[in-house]
């Protein structure tokens, strides 16, 4: 799984009918120090996650294991909404107001 | 199955149902020398034995989804083993 910040919304009218339903976001993908790259994806989301929150997605055949995603086109699919992230010992993200925050 | 060591932990409260009780890891791939070798990446440790720096091995792609019998889970990555020795005696 890649760790990932929810950046936008994606909305299609024209879209396979079995996408019907699907809320389908735009995440970018983040390095170990929470910095955004340059690649994006389009994930359905299975865990009620929204703009601007740090989460998990699950790609390939495995994203089709979800209640909302069973046995659609999808390959991609955020699956946590992350809390806490510690790397090497030293907590890197919180969603916690508190803790570090994620460089936008 | 690849090798790799495990370099951070992550918490996640909101989660597909099928990983409740069961924690995240960040793991380095590693190559036969354990150096480091590709990206790290996120794996699901089902059974929370997985500690910082110890080096276990993981199952990746579609597999990754049904290690446990009847709990398929939505994950592309699970480490399936912790390794306590490992010895090669491949001359490179």
């Amino acid at each position: 799984m890649f760790l990932a910040k929810v950046v936008g919304t994606v909305v299609a009218t024209q879209k396979d009918p079995k996408l019907a339903g699907l809320k389908l976001l735009l995440v970018q993908h983040l390095s170990l120090d929470l910095e955004p790259t340059k690649s994006f994806v389009v994930a359905a989301d299975s865990v009620g996650s929204g703009t601007g929150e740090v989460v998990v997605c699950a790609t390939g055949s495995s994203a089709r294991l979800t209640e909302v995603t069973d046995k659609l086109p999808v390959d991609a699919v955020i699956m946590a909404i992350v809390d806490t992230l510690e790397i090497n010992g030293a907590i890197k993200y919180s969603k916690s107001p508190e803790a570090a925050s994620v460089k936008s | 199955m690849n090798l790799a060591k495990v370099i951070g932990s992550l918490w996640a409260t909101q989660k597909h149902h099928s990983f409740n009780g069961m924690k995240f890891c960040f793991i380095q791939p590693l190559n036969e020398h354990r150096q480091p070798a590709g990206k790290p990446l996120i794996a699901v440790d089902p059974d929370n034995r997985c500690g910082q720096d110890e080096t276990v091995y993981y199952v990746e792609g579609g597999d990754a989804a049904t290690i446990k019998p009847d709990h398929t889970m939505p994950s592309d990555a699970t480490i399936v083993g912790i390794v306590d020795s490992l010895s090669t005696d491949h001359k490179s």
